[in-house]
C-alpha cells in the first residue's frame, strides 16, 4: 500500500499538469480565435475614421436553373476542413435530399467557420498542418487525437459567431459567402424564391447569425432547421419564419446550447429566443434516441427497429416535410398576393 | 502584517503591476476597435500604455479612498506608500485581462478576474490593518463606491483628456467606441459575365 501510494500522488500531480496545459492551451486558442474575422474585416473592407462600412460587391456568375421554386443552404458541423470535404454521412443526406425533392437546389459549398469562405486546407499558413490533421483523422493513424483540433478550432469559431462583439463581421462574411453561392446556384434576387438553411451542430448558429443579413437581401422568406443545433438566443431570429430544431435524446451537445447560452434559459422570459418559442416560432422536435454523430447521429446508418427506417432517412423525412410545408405555404401566400392584386 | 508579501513586493512594482493590469485590460476590451482601426503598431502599444496610466491613476483613487477611510476611522495612521505597495498586488489576477477579447467566455472572465482581485484587495486591507474581514470589505466597498463616484464626478473631463491623449498617439480625430461596431449591412450583388467560382 505503501507504494502505491506516491505513484497515486504522481499520477494526480501529472493529470493536474495535463488539466492545466489543456486550460492554458484553450486560453490561447480563445485568445487568438477573433483575430481571424477582425483581421479579415480589417483587410477586405474599408472602415475608415467617421465613414460607414460600404455594401459588399458580390460578384458571380448565375447557374440556369429551370423550374426552381425552393433553395437550401447547408451548413456543416465543427468537424468540417473545408466546403469541398463533406462528410460521407453528409454526402448521404445530400444524395437522398436531391433524390426526394428535385425541384430543390441544394447549395453546401459554404464553408460556415470562416467569415472568408476558405477551407483550413486552404489557409496559407496552417494549410499543410490542417491537411495533416484530417488526413490522421481520417486514416485512424496514432496521430488520429491531432484531428481534434479541428473541432476545437472550429467551436471557438462558433464562438466567435455567438459573440456579440464579433458576431456581426463573422456574419457579415457568412451571409456575404452564402449569397454568392445562392447567386452562382442561380437564385434570382427579388424572386421571393423562399431560402431554407439547414444548419448541423455549429453552423445552425451560423446560419442563424446570417438571417438578420440575408432576409432583406434577398427579400424573401427565410426557414431554419437546426439539426442537433447549439443556438444562442441570437437576433437573426426577428429575420426567420419559423425555427426547428431537431434534436436526439442522446445528444448532449445541442443540450449545451441550453445551459451555455443565458438568453435561452427557461426562466429568462423576456429573451429573444424565448419569446419566439412562447409564440411558436420555435418548435423542438424530438428524433427519438439520436445522438450528435456516428452510426446512431442524425445522418447515421442504423436502422430503427421499429419502423425499419435508418435514423438518416428519418432525417430526410423531417426536412423533405418542413421544407415541402414551408415552399408551399410560400405558394399559397404568393397567389393570394396576386389574386388580391 | 503581510510581511512575506512586503518584503520582494515595492510600492513602484505594485504600480507597475497596476498599469500593466490596466494594459492587460485595454487590450482585452478595446483591442478589437483597435484592430478594426487598422492602427500602426507603435501607436496600438502607445495607446494601451495611455490606457495603462489611466486605469493606475483610478487604481490610485481607490486606495487612496481606502487610505482615507481607514485613516479616518478604522486604525492607526499607515503611510500610503505603505497601502498602495499592499492593495497594488491585488491587482496580480487583472494582469490577465486581455483574455476578455476571447470570444463569449472573454466577458464572463473578466468579470471573475476582477471579483478574484477584489477578494484579494479586501484579505490582504484585512491583513494591513488588522481589522476583521467585515469591516475590511466594508473599508473596500465604500472605497469602491466613492471611487465610483469621483469617476462619474470626473468622467467628462476624463473624457477629454482621453480624446486629446488618442489623437496625440494615433494622430485619429475620435476615440472609437463599441458602438462604431459595423451596423447591419445589405449586401450589394452585381452579377459579372466572367466565370467565378462562387467563392471569395
Amino acid at each position: 500500500m505503501s507504494d502505491v501510494l506516491p505513484l497515486v500522488g504522481d499520477l494526480a500531480r501529472d493529470l493536474l499538469t495535463l488539466a492545466v496545459l489543456g486550460i492554458g492551451a484553450f486560453l490561447i486558442g480563445a485568445f487568438l480565435a477573433p483575430l481571424g474575422v477582425l483581421r479579415w474585416w480589417a483587410d477586405g473592407l474599408s472602415v475608415d475614421q467617421g465613414a460607414s462600412p460600404q455594401p459588399i460587391d458580390v460578384t458571380v456568375q448565375p447557374r440556369e436553373h429551370s423550374g426552381v421554386q425552393h433553395y437550401v443552404v447547408f451548413l456543416g458541423g465543427i468537424g468540417e476542413v473545408s466546403p469541398d470535404t463533406p462528410s460521407a454521412d453528409e454526402q448521404a443526406l445530400f444524395q437522398e435530399l436531391a433524390a426526394r425533392l428535385p425541384r430543390l437546389v441544394l447549395v453546401h459549398d459554404v464553408y460556415a467557420f470562416s467569415p472568408a469562405n476558405l477551407g483550413l486546407t486552404e489557409e496559407h499558413v496552417l494549410g499543410r498542418f490542417w491537411r495533416w490533421a484530417y488526413s490522421s483523422k481520417l486514416n485512424h493513424t496514432r496521430f488520429r487525437v491531432f484531428g481534434n483540433l479541428i473541432n476545437l478550432r472550429n467551436a471557438l469559431q462558433v464562438a466567435v459567431a455567438a459573440d456579440r462583439r464579433y458576431g456581426p463581421l463573422y456574419s457579415y462574411g457568412a451571409a456575404s459567402a452564402m449569397l454568392q453561392s445562392l447567386v452562382h446556384h442561380g437564385y434570382q434576387l427579388g424572386s421571393g424564391a423562399p431560402v431554407t438553411l439547414i444548419g448541423y451542430s455549429g453552423g445552425a448558429q451560423i446560419a442563424l447569425g446570417t438571417a438578420s443579413l440575408l432576409q432583406p437581401t434577398l427579400e424573401a422568406p427565410i426557414q431554419l432547421i437546426s439539426l442537433g443545433g447549439v443556438m444562442r438566443d441570437d437576433p437573426g431570429i426577428a429575420a426567420i419564419e419559423q425555427l426547428y430544431h431537431l434534436y436526439g435524446e442522446h445528444d448532449p451537445i445541442q443540450r449545451s446550447g441550453g445551459v451555455l447560452f443565458p438568453g435561452r434559459w427557461s426562466w429568462r422570459k423576456n429573451t429573444v429566443w424565448n419569446r419566439a418559442v412562447a409564440v411558436g416560432k420555435i418548435k423542438f422536435v424530438n428524433m427519438g434516441p439520436m445522438q450528435h454523430t456516428d452510426e446512431h447521429g442524425y445522418f447515421g446508418e442504423y436502422v430503427d427497429p421499429n419502423d425499419q427506417r435508418s435514423y438518416l432517412t428519418h432525417t430526410c423525412d423531417r426536412i423533405c416535410a418542413y421544407v415541402q410545408t414551408f415552399s408551399s405555404k410560400q405558394r399559397d401566400r404568393d397567389s393570394f398576393v396576386q389574386r388580391k392584386e | 502584517m503581510p510581511i512575506a508579501v512586503e518584503q520582494w513586493f515595492s510600492a513602484s512594482a505594485a504600480l507597475l503591476i497596476i498599469v500593466l493590469a490596466g494594459m492587460s485590460e485595454s487590450f482585452g476590451t478595446d483591442g478589437m476597435l483597435l484592430f478594426l482601426r487598422r492602427i500602426n503598431r507603435r501607436s496600438f502599444l502607445a495607446s494601451l500604455l495611455f490606457s495603462g496610466v489611466a486605469y493606475a491613476a483610478g487604481a490610485i483613487a481607490w486606495i487612496t479612498t481606502i487610505w482615507l477611510i481607514a485613516q479616518r476611522f478604522v486604525a492607526e495612521p499607515i503611510p500610503l506608500q505603505f497601502v498602495v505597495q499592499h492593495v497594488g498586488s491585488g491587482y496580480v489576477p487583472l494582469l490577465f485581462t486581455a483574455f476578455a477579447i476571447a470570444p463569449y467566455i472573454g466577458p464572463l472572465l473578466l468579470y471573475t478576474l476582477h471579483a478574484w482581485s477584489l477578494l484579494i484587495v479586501t484579505a490582504i486591507v484585512r491583513q494591513t490593518y488588522g481589522i476583521p474581514l467585515w469591516q475590511a470589505g466594508l473599508l473596500v466597498g465604500c472605497g469602491w463606491l466613492l471611487a465610483q463616484l469621483a469617476r462619474r464626478l470626473a468622467q467628462r473631463p476624463n473624457r477629454a483628456l482621453r480624446r486629446v491623449g488618442w489623437r496625440l498617439l494615433t494622430g485619429s480625430p475620435a476615440l472609437p467606441q463599441l458602438s462604431d461596431m459595423p451596423p447591419k449591412l445589405a449586401l450589394r450583388v452585381v452579377p459579372q459575365a466572367n466565370e467565378q467560382d462562387g467563392r471569395r
